[in-house]
């Protein structure tokens, strides 16, 4: 017997009234910009020719020291990928230990704590100490072959350590509390029906953890969007959209510049969009419990 | 409380009603924003700057300063004519950027990246030179080159590509080096394969600025430079590298003697809003150009106060500068040489693009407002 | 042999504030036989519950012994049961999921484990509900449905803490009735805590009757009843009347 009745969602609530509603500020800036700037200057292009670059994305800029948008939205997903997914790995396990061992949390606190504040960012120059400008083709297949190996080649391992940096923590800390806060009840069911911690682990810490982390990984992931940006302007980097956005700068090509702010801007949203989903999904029984 | 408000009532007074009969004071006086880098090849401002009061006999121009390094009253012909303003903004693209965007009016910058700014539409004008010169190649110590042929057969005996690292793409050191290792058929670049697939034999690497030289060669992120004055010199002093080459003598032979560096820029709307405070100001820059001439160790002196080098960096890299205070002959003819390797390397893609050195020179360069100012100097100055 | 045994079994808790606080005190008692259903009642802080997750082991007594089946509870892992009044099903897990918990532990096969739970969903009425999760289900389905992961998991002893306490009466009634069936079918043997004296004789073989905090043994009540029982006759009556006079004289 289902208890809970039937909700009919209002049109704000349901896909088309959300893409309305969330669209029509957007389209605002957009009529203005086309209506206000009509014969563009060297700061501000027009929406024309903002928009002429985003309709040929696989275009090569005539005129700037950058690959294609393309290109550089792909290398800066792949770094944003391979950095988000090392530190959720080792968040995740880390977390874990840490909620179910008072000693390794007491060993891990002081270190976390101190840690967490300081904005990956920052920490770029000294991390480019350790790892200069090697990169995942570098260790691979080493520096003199790494050429080869083009996109892998423009993975920078100090950038991929500060994207570790910046998601590892937001994770780590909701894991810890995802599985610290497991009530007891469920932990003494286990128990009397024998199960093995393998199977603890799987079917209930894991299953109960999963909104939390869900909502940690969100957070992470707005973060490392964030750093991966600023650490593209970082010397040495030669592609990417934040490399892009400022290079354009340099050689006035601001139309570029503008169509890497939108892209960067659409593709914030739509990942916090995927996040939010998976959130809610790992998340539906906690809300309905609640 | 009563003690209070009557202060407060007295401090309200202070602001709030106009003084009369100054029209000297600072805050009536029309205003100018200058943008600059704050490294030597922009010296000629600093040194006038610093002179005061003694620039006023033999140019008929001086600057009173208000808060050193910061803001100023322009006297011309003992008549206060402008609060100066000036504004580090930083090199390469940031100062046409900030004249573009109308946060200064007059800058001094880098000759490449002004034009890449007129070429895209930006209302701009080169208004007067500043320096030649002055660039350089430096490699990490370590490295067995000490001249220009010398790193060609490093560069092709090296199993592995070396990095160089530039500041900017329309620095003046990036462009004549890269022209330079195309004359010794050196395969170069920033990406790593060159477009026939093989690997190139130097990366050029986007430092960005020129603060991140020094940690970047320091750390071994790249194994040299080419950058402009002081960059150089302070990498040698440091000892983190050792000079190769001052880019002037790159091949092809000759061609790049006498280059432009950097020059001053005015926004259009400055020229026609602001153009007689603008001559006054080009007369400064002559004579402080004049003065680093005439007195390279009070420019020294400067220089380091201004920059915060050392004095060894200062003497090494003044040195290396030729300062220009005159758009001469000598300099037009360079500028041309300049505008045509730009042109035939498609450097520009709109505005500028296609067009003969004369033509960008009436397009992009206004230097009515300098000539005028000279003439109205004293006649031993101009 | 009886199925649990307490004797003298004492503990005492500390409170965050450091204080010691006892729960229970010097209690003895052990199930009428192999099989039935045994009540323990008493007023609020009589440490009720606490006697349960000590034969459960999930808790140690401080002094005395308990055993389950002749030994330390601590070992007769699979053999005993345990249902609150919330949170004994897990979320996260649909209906189907949750009674089969215990199948799936023990690895069997899943076309096993899918026609077993299928024939618990069936007894217990929660067919086609299987596919349910707890926040959609009723709380008499829910308990329903944690009634079928303990028949799942083929526990031999069940220890129930007020499971029925926060459902209305009509379901609670509807719930006692099948909890009586299903110790009379699998023969199985209950510890069952309630604060209802009508459902400790309604229910059970023996009642317990602990006085106030820290609990101790006050009085042990054996029901005599058949089944069903009328709750209108003067016997149920009667016993209810002793039992209420006993906890009465101990608050």
């Amino acid at each position: 017997m289902n208890t809970r009745p039937e909700q009919r969602r209002s049109w704000p609530d349901r896909l088309p009234g959300k893409l309305l509603l969330g669209s029509l500020l957007p389209l605002l800036v957009l009529l203005l910009w086309w209506l206000g700037i009509r014969s563009g200057t060297a700061v501000v292009p027009t929406f024309g020719a903002v928009l002429e670059v985003l309709l040929h994305p696989f275009r090569t800029p005539p005129d700037l020291s950058s690959r294609s948008l393309a290109f550089s939205l792909l290398m800066t997903l792949l770094r944003l990928a391979l950095g988000f997914s090392l530190g959720v790995a080792t968040a995740v396990p880390l977390g874990f230990w840490a909620g179910r061992s008072r000693i390794v949390d007491r060993v891990l606190y002081p270190i976390v704590q101190v840690s967490r504040p300081v904005n990956p960012v920052v920490l770029l120059p000294v991390v480019t100490v350790l790892f200069g400008l090697s990169s995942v083709a570098s260790v691979a297949v080493g520096p003199l072959d790494a050429w080869r190996h083009d996109v892998w080649d423009q993975v920078q391992l100090a950038m991929l350590f500060i994207l570790w940096w910046g998601a590892f923590f937001p994770v780590f800390m909701s894991t810890v509390h995802g599985v610290r806060s497991v009530r007891t009840a469920y932990l003494d069911t286990m128990a009397l029906l024998g199960a093995t911690g393998s199977q603890v682990l799987r079917k209930v810490l894991l299953p109960h953890a999963l909104p939390s982390i869900a909502q940690g990984m969100r957070i992470a992931m707005g973060v490392s969007w964030l750093v991966l940006l600023a650490a593209e302007i970082f010397p040495g980097t030669r592609s990417g959209i934040g490399y892009m956005l400022c290079t354009a700068c340099k050689t006035s090509d601001y139309q570029y510049t503008f169509a890497a702010v939108i892209v960067i801007g659409l593709i914030g949203l739509l990942i916090d969009v995927l996040f939010q989903r998976l959130e809610q999904r790992a998340g539906r029984w906690q809300a309905a419990e609640r | 409380m009563r003690a209070f408000t009557i202060m407060a009532g007295l401090m309200v007074l202070l602001v709030a009603v106009p003084r009369h009969g100054d029209g000297d004071a600072p805050e009536a006086l029309p205003k100018l924003r200058v943008g600059h880098v704050g490294h030597d090849h922009q010296i000629a401002l600093s040194v006038a700057a610093e002179r005061g009061r003694a620039l006023e006999r033999p140019y008929g121009v001086w600057l009173k300063v208000l808060k050193p390094q910061e803001a100023y009253v322009l006297y011309d012909l003992g008549r206060p004519v402008a609060r100066i303003t000036l504004v580090r903004v930083g090199g390469g693209a940031k100062m046409p950027s900030a004249l573009a965007q109308g946060r200064i009016e007059i800058g001094l910058g880098g000759l490449g990246p002004v034009l890449k700014f007129v070429d895209a539409g930006a209302p701009l004008k080169v208004v007067a030179p500043l320096n030649t010169d002055g660039d350089a190649l430096v490699i990490r110590s370590g490295l067995k080159a000490s001249d220009w042929a010398g790193f060609v057969r490093l560069v092709k005996s090296s199993p592995k590509p070396l990095r160089i690292g530039y500041k900017d793409p329309f620095a003046n050191a990036y462009l004549i080096f890269s022209r330079a290792l195309d004359e010794e058929q050196i395969r170069h670049g920033r990406e790593h394969a060159a477009p026939d697939g093989r690997p190139v034999q130097v990366i050029t690497v986007d430092l960005q600025d020129d603060e991140n030289m020094l940690p970047a060669m320091e750390r071994g992120i790249v194994d040299g430079v080419v950058a402009n004055e002081p960059a150089p010199s302070l990498l040698v002093q440091n000892k983190v590298g050792s000079w190769v080459a001052d880019l002037s003598d790159l091949p092809p032979l000759g061609k790049w003697r006498n280059h432009p560096c950097c020059v001053v820029a005015a926004s259009d709307k400055a020229l026609k809003q602001k153009r007689d405070i603008i001559k006054s100001f080009l007369k400064v820059i002559a004579a402080g150009s004049d003065v680093v001439l005439r007195d390279k160790e009070s420019a020294l002196t400067v220089e380091a106060k201004w920059t915060g080098n050392a004095p060894e960096v200062a003497w090494s890299s003044v040195s290396h500068v030729v300062y220009v205070g005159r758009a001469g002959e000598a300099w037009i003819a360079a500028v041309d040489v300049w505008l045509d390797m730009l042109s035939s390397s498609q450097a520009f893609q709109k505005d500028l693009k296609g067009r003969s050195a004369l033509d960008i020179r009436s397009v992009a360069f206004d230097l009515a407002p300098l000539n005028e100012a000279l003439a109205e100097m004293p006649a031993r100055s101009r | 042999m009886s199925i649990f045994v307490l004797h003298d079994v004492a503990k005492a808790f500390t409170s965050r504030e450091g204080a010691v606080v006892p729960a229970l005190d010097g209690l003895s008692f052990e199930a009428a036989s192999s099989s039935g259903i045994t009540c323990i009642v008493g007023p609020t802080g009589s440490g009720k519950s606490t006697v349960l997750r000590i034969v459960a082991g999930l808790e140690k007594a401080d002094r005395g012994s308990v055993t389950v089946n002749g030994q330390d509870p601590v070992n007769a892992v699979g053999l005993v049961g345990y249902l609150t009044q919330r949170h004994t099903l897990f979320p996260w897990m649909n209906v189907r999921d949750n009674v089969g918990l215990p199948l799936s532990l023990r690895s069997l096969p899943a076309a096993d484990v899918h026609r077993r739970v299928s024939a618990i969903c069936s007894q217990l009425g929660l067919e086609g509900a299987e596919e349910r999760y707890p926040y959609e289900l009723s709380g008499g389905m829910q308990q329903r449905a944690a009634l079928g992961r303990l028949m799942a998991s083929e526990a031999r002893l069940w220890l129930l803490d007020e499971p029925f306490t926060a459902l209305d009466e009509r379901t609670r009634h509807q719930l006692q009735h099948l909890v009586i069936t299903l110790v009379r079918e699998r023969r199985l043997a209950l510890l069952f805590v309630t604060h209802s004296i009508d459902e400790a004789v309604f229910l059970a073989d023996r009642v317990v009757v602990l006085s106030a905090g820290p609990g101790r043994m006050v009085d042990t009540v054996d029901i005599g009843l058949g089944h069903p029982r009328d709750r209108l006759s003067p016997a149920y009556g009667g016993l209810m009347e002793r039992i209420r006079t006993r906890i009465e004289s101990v608050l």
